[in-house]
């Protein structure tokens, strides 16, 4: 594993428990990353985007005001002015299936399960760097692909119900 | 002939975030890591004192369950709430069992759909045994003990569903 120095990006914080926010902050500042903006929930979030000085946002999900859901969509939106292909680590202490498909299917960029590690968010912070995904817009659906491999060399049939996505990624590949 | 088949469109990603995270040669990330956990040991002695107040929350959350009527939804909430909030912290601090206990007990209020005795009885056994991880500071995951309030949980959790299921 590479070591990344992270000295230069802004990270907004987003947890509406206080001590978990600090959490969060302290492991940031330990990783030598100088700027971590916090917001309380996702309303606070959204006038701190909107400076657009913010490079990686790490936000809870289960939230009062505004819960991550919200917020993603929001961001992934690309109104009120917010950068839509920033960056998100969805961080949660709810980690059934469900909750996790429906921050993929809102737009994450990675999942992070609660307790944190330092190693853990370390290890997301390198993935962002190292695996860049390009975006896909549907009909229902703005964020990073959701399928983390793509094996381009594969010619067999193909039998998944959205498998015309695949079709599609391979005539853009090949433009 | 026409095409129906859904419009998907890519966005290449320009990821201007790498642009300004270098690589450090020469240094092992181990060092920083550490370093970031360091930073969080330095909170634990909070974690203790929010995890005593924690536990007397849900403590008081539990008796007005237990009293039932017009302040049960609320009750119900704020102690899912405070559980949710320990569950995502205490294994940073080295209580594991504690993270294990409050996850097993949001899971169960997630799927309870009612809150009668047997759904009280139930959480009443993860408040106990978070009382008794509390008052014995048992870190880590609590060994023989720890296996067996987990143990125990699970066979009440099963029961329960077995009671439950039509």
């Amino acid at each position: 594993m590479k070591t990344y120095n992270f000295e230069a990006i802004r990270i907004l914080v987003v947890e509406d428990n206080r001590f978990m926010r600090t959490i969060l902050v302290n492991v940031l500042w330990g990783l030598d990353v100088r700027e971590v903006a916090e917001a309380k929930n996702g309303i606070d979030a959204i006038e701190e985007l909107r400076g657009g000085q913010v490079d990686l946002v790490v936000m809870d999900w289960e939230m009062d005001e505004m819960n991550g859901m919200e917020l993603l969509k929001t961001i992934r939106s690309g109104k009120r002015n917010i950068n839509p292909l920033l960056p998100v680590i969805v961080v949660s202490a709810n980690t059934i299936a469900r909750n996790i498909i429906q921050a993929r299917d809102t737009g994450m960029t990675e999942f992070l399960a609660k307790p944190v590690s330092a190693n853990a968010i370390y290890s997301r912070m390198a993935a962002i760097v190292e695996n860049p995904r390009r975006f896909v817009r549907t009909e229902s659906y703005f964020g990073p692909d959701r399928r983390r491999r793509y094996d381009s060399a594969y010619g067999g049939p193909k039998r998944r119900a959205d498998d015309v996505e695949d079709d599609d990624r391979g005539a853009v590949g090949r433009a | 002939m026409s095409d129906k088949r859904p419009k998907v469109e890519f966005v290449d990603n320009p990821n201007p975030i790498a642009k300004k995270i270098r690589v450090e040669q020469g240094r092992d990330p181990k060092t920083l890591i550490q370093k970031a956990d360091q930073a969080v040991r330095k909170l634990g002695g909070e974690f203790e004192e929010i995890f005593q107040q924690n536990v007397a929350e849900i403590s008081k959350s539990m008796s007005e369950l237990k009293k039932g009527g017009d302040g049960q939804s609320a009750a119900l909430i704020e102690m899912r709430k405070t559980l949710h909030d320990l569950r995502g912290q205490a294994g940073t601090f080295g209580y594991p069992l504690v993270s294990h206990v409050g996850d097993s007990a949001c899971k169960f209020i997630d799927h309870s759909e009612t809150v009668s005795a047997n759904e009280i009885e139930v959480l009443n056994m993860h408040v106990d045994a978070l009382k008794a991880i509390s008052a014995a500071k048992i870190k880590g995951d609590g060994g023989d003990v720890g296996k067996e309030l987990m143990n125990g949980l699970r066979k009440v959790i099963v029961k329960y569903n077995a009671a439950n299921s039509t």
